[in-house]
């Protein structure tokens, strides 16, 4: 049996100020999938800091963000977007998304093609693959989001 | 020195007010000198992989000892750890849209060893399991009531017993200071509401 006196008398002291855990619980609620998917990032970035031996101080300025960016990104809450993946992943010499490839993407040999072809080329790729499988251009404007660096690396 | 530093914590430790997490059932301390509640706090570090990150590669050794077997990297525990605080929030959001909160049969005594006068320390368990581990996740809190609580503070439990856990002095002592900042209110307190057990 509760006593609600009791409790009356300690709803009393408590604060009108709102806890912020409710809007956060709820935030993250809505947006699990991706937050999920950050968190994951967070840790192998965390990860290659540490393997290569580079500060986030460091990985600021090879992605020319702010240090703070770099904060938010490691504690796994940044909604990133491509280019900011596309950083990373140049910063870094790493892969974080590996979109359709596989049986339910695009053929090996299309990958190697891409892989080694620079912006015109890969350009050009995009305008033929046009109308071909509607998978392949978002994969080629990941591709092609940020640099026009050769991507031999991008898929390994 | 060990009661110099329980005397040296209490010192600095005083409740500046208590927060609502789920109204009539569950209250959150909130510290002087932190920036949050209790509550909020533990779960912005339990969904934070950087802090996680750090928090088991200093904790390897136990994460590694063998008890838990289901882990084989840092990475697996950080992402198990906030599934599990996610989990934890959900149920609470749940009781704050009128689902049924039954929370004490999900609290559990501090000490298993103690006696009754030990109902005051409780821990609320994490919700769910993955596989057949039970959550890590210790939200430490002071029974009010029936079915009303005041969170005192938390932690992720990788030691075998509670008095092995390396902030173990600090939130005991959190119980003593939230117990006493209730009381200095004129809240009347049970024999269960009243000291801590600890030996």
């Amino acid at each position: 049996m509760r006593d609600l006196e009791k409790i009356k008398q300690v709803n009393s002291l408590v604060s009108k100020e709102p806890s912020g855990w409710k809007a956060k619980a709820e935030f993250r609620k809505a947006n699990r999938k991706w937050l999920q998917r950050s968190a994951e990032i967070s840790l192998k970035i965390l990860d290659e800091l540490r393997n290569q031996g580079i500060s986030q101080a460091e990985l600021a300025r090879k992605m020319a963000v702010t240090p703070q960016h770099i904060t938010k990104l490691v504690k796994g809450q940044e909604n990133l977007t491509l280019e900011t993946i596309g950083k990373i992943e140049t910063a870094l010499n790493i892969n974080l998304i590996d979109v359709m490839r596989g049986k339910q993407g695009i053929e090996t040999g299309f990958h190697a093609l891409i892989d080694n072809a620079t912006f015109s080329e890969t350009l050009d790729l995009e305008n033929k693959a046009e109308g071909d499988d509607n998978k392949i251009r978002p994969l080629l404007a990941a591709t092609l989001s940020f640099t026009d660096e050769p991507k031999k690396k991008y898929y390994e | 020195m060990r009661n110099f530093v329980v005397e040296l914590l209490k010192a600095l430790m005083e409740v500046e007010e208590l927060r609502e997490i789920v109204p009539d059932y569950l209250l959150s301390a909130k510290f002087k000198g932190q920036e949050q509640d209790e509550f909020e706090r533990l779960m912005i570090d339990w969904t934070d992989t950087e802090y996680l990150k750090d928090f088991f590669e200093k904790n390897s050794a136990k994460l590694f000892s063998g008890f838990f077997k289901e882990f084989k990297s840092v990475n697996q525990a950080v992402l198990f750890t906030m599934a599990e605080a996610d989990r934890l929030s959900d149920l609470l959001l749940s009781c704050n849209e009128g689902k049924e909160l039954s929370l004490d049969e999900n609290f559990k005594p501090y000490h298993k060893t103690s006696t009754s006068i030990v109902r005051e320390e409780s821990k609320i368990y994490g919700p769910t399991k993955w596989g057949r581990r039970n959550s890590w996740l210790r939200v430490y809190a002071i029974r009010i009531d029936s079915n009303f609580y005041a969170i005192s503070g938390g932690s992720i439990k990788l030691a075998k017993t509670t008095q092995e856990m390396d902030d173990y002095q600090e939130n005991t002592q959190k119980f003593k200071v939230l117990a006493d900042y209730i009381r200095s209110k004129g809240i009347e307190c049970s024999d269960d509401y009243g000291y801590l057990d600890i030996e």
